[in-house]
């Protein structure tokens, strides 16, 4: 199983898991999320590292083209709103935390975002698509 | 075969362990107390640290107040706030003076990181808070913000109020991260000294009963080693307090046939001969005279002559009373007498010889002299006692000479003396 995220994490390729899942390496960094931009359709496995140095959270929506929409706080997005799209949640995982999340994913763009006060307006969330 | 060697620690003195339970003590104390001083310490100069690094927060708010105030026309200094949060930031990260925040606190001596998430995290904070005071700046000059000089992280808009907020909304995020992850590991770190204190305090403790125990081991075996070198001797100890007989060593049982119990307290009166009574008395109650010969009877109930040594160890803290070490000398006395008797009677006879004789007779003569009293000396032998050995034999004249010294003993008072002076010749002393 570490072989080929080695791999992964090193071409920026995909490997698969033993369930045949694509497995994908997520790194969370300062304010930043850093993901490969296209990954095949069907079961998806996203491995996130968390590299600090603050606690982050990752939030997959199917992407509409436009910016999120923000809480009145105009500091978070808005979550409930995003539940329609919404494919999957990660909790806020510590510093050096290593993660999973597991989906199914069908054809089109999606974004990731990390919704902690501040961090996706600070330029945390980044897009990929999927074929 | 194997020798078995023995665990006999501290067989030596007992002082000794002692002081070294007094020095784990020490040595524990100290430690403990060094830890807890320099923790103290440690967690003071935190304190300062998560002060200083929870200030930032406020200072990033107040800094944008005074930025819209200013943009807004109105009177602020958002240049001091911005100098002291930028300074704030890099002395978090690498050590330094903070500056006071006016009307809130005194200059701190902060040292640097060392924690890289900590570092880590201040590092991101000092990013942050030079794109914010660079967007500010900006803002208040009414100059368009210098993007490439604030792109450290990507914000999702240009306009320079909304950076603004999203810088201060993460900077404050990022410094309050910053202060938890201090906080954190100064509880972790308090928690680890703890432990390090109650496990000092175990080790010392435990180390500490060991000695003790080992002392206690020690001092038991010296003493059963003593007892038993005590209880083997023929020698018999006693040991007298004000109540009478307060020990006595088990070989009483093998020197006189006496239970030691028998002797405790005035029970060894029983046992003494009554006249020597009053010279055992005054030997344990005043340790006079030093040395005592006196008769004790045995089961048998026969007398026993026993010669104590009298030694005072009534100031003695361990002992309290005085100590007399006796032992049998009954042969030895018997065997003295016996010398004693041969020295001035006749072997044959058993009535005194010559040198007896010549000794009463002194005093008698002197006796006379101090009393103008008169004696009489006579001197005697028997007729033909040659002819007596010679016809009937030598045994029966001995027999002839005990008959005669018998006759003049039947004849005589008890003061008077009579001595066979040798051969047939004999002397009356009346």
């Amino acid at each position: 199983m570490l072989a080929p995220l080695a791999a992964s994490a090193c071409s920026g390729t995909h490997a698969a898991d033993s369930r045949g899942a694509t497995v994908v390496r997520v790194t969370e960094r300062d304010f930043r999320i850093h993901l490969p931009t296209r990954i095949p359709a069907g079961d998806v496995r996203l491995v996130v590292e968390n590299h600090g140095p603050d606690q982050h959270e990752l939030i997959v929506v199917r992407a509409s083209g436009g910016e999120l929409p923000l809480r009145s706080d105009a500091a978070t997005v808005d979550e409930e709103g995003l539940d329609p799209v919404t494919v999957g949640v990660l909790e806020a995982g510590a510093v050096g935390s290593v993660r999973e999340l597991d989906l199914r994913l069908g054809p089109g763009r999606y974004e990731v975002f990390c919704n902690m006060a501040g961090h996706y307006l600070g330029g945390m969330s980044a897009e990929f698509t999927v074929v | 075969m194997r020798r078995r060697l023995a665990f006999t620690p501290f067989a030596g003195s007992g002082r000794s362990v002692i002081a070294a339970i007094l020095a784990t003590f020490a040595l524990s104390s100290t430690i403990t107390v060094g830890l807890s001083i320099w923790a103290t310490s440690r967690e003071q100069h935190r304190a300062a640290v998560f002060e200083v690094a929870a200030r930032q927060r406020t200072l990033a708010e107040r800094y944008v107040k005074e930025v819209l105030l200013v943009h807004a026309g109105a009177d602020a200094d958002p240049g001091a706030t911005a100098a002291v949060l930028r300074r704030s930031a890099a002395v978090l990260l690498d050590g330094g003076e903070a500056p006071a925040v006016n009307g809130d606190d005194d200059e701190t001596d902060v040292t640097g990181a060392v924690d890289p998430v900590v570092r880590h995290q201040l590092q991101q904070e000092g990013r942050l808070v030079h794109d914010l005071t660079l967007t500010g700046s900006a803002i208040v000059t009414g100059r368009p913000v210098p993007l490439s000089e604030t792109a450290h992280e990507r914000l999702k808009t240009t306009d320079p109020i909304a950076r603004l907020r999203i810088l201060s909304d993460l900077t404050s995020n990022v410094s309050l991260n910053a202060a938890r992850t201090i906080a954190t590991n100064a509880d972790r770190s308090v928690g680890g000294l703890i432990f390090i204190q109650v496990a000092l305090g175990v080790a010392g403790l435990s180390v500490s009963l060991l000695l003790a125990f080992a002392l206690v081991a020690a001092t038991r075996r010296r003493t059963a080693h003593f007892r038993s070198i005590v209880s083997a001797s023929t020698d018999l100890v006693l040991v007298f307090g004000e109540d009478g007989c307060r020990y006595v060593s088990d070989s009483v049982v093998a020197t006189v046939g006496i239970q030691a119990s028998e002797m405790q307290g005035d029970g060894y009166a029983r046992f003494v001969h009554p006249d020597d009574l009053a010279a055992v008395r005054l030997a344990h109650s005043r340790a006079r005279p030093s040395q005592l010969v006196f008769r004790m009877t045995n089961q048998f109930e026969e007398w026993r002559y026993l010669e104590a040594q009298v030694t005072d160890l009534r100031n003695d803290r361990h002992v309290r009373g005085v100590v007399m070490n006796a032992r049998d000398v009954s042969e030895r006395v018997r065997l003295e007498e016996e010398l004693t008797h041969q020295a001035y009677h006749d072997g044959l006879t058993g009535v005194a010889n010559r040198a007896l004789f010549r000794d009463r007779l002194d005093q008698a003569i002197a006796l006379s002299a101090r009393t103008r009293t008169s004696f009489s000396v006579l001197i005697v032998d028997v007729d033909g006692f040659k002819g007596v050995n010679d016809s009937l034999g030598h045994d029966a004249g001995d027999e002839l000479l005990t008959a005669v010294a018998r006759r003049f003993e039947d004849a005589l008072r008890p003061g008077d003396t009579i001595a066979r002076f040798g051969g047939d010749e004999f002397g009356l002393l009346a």
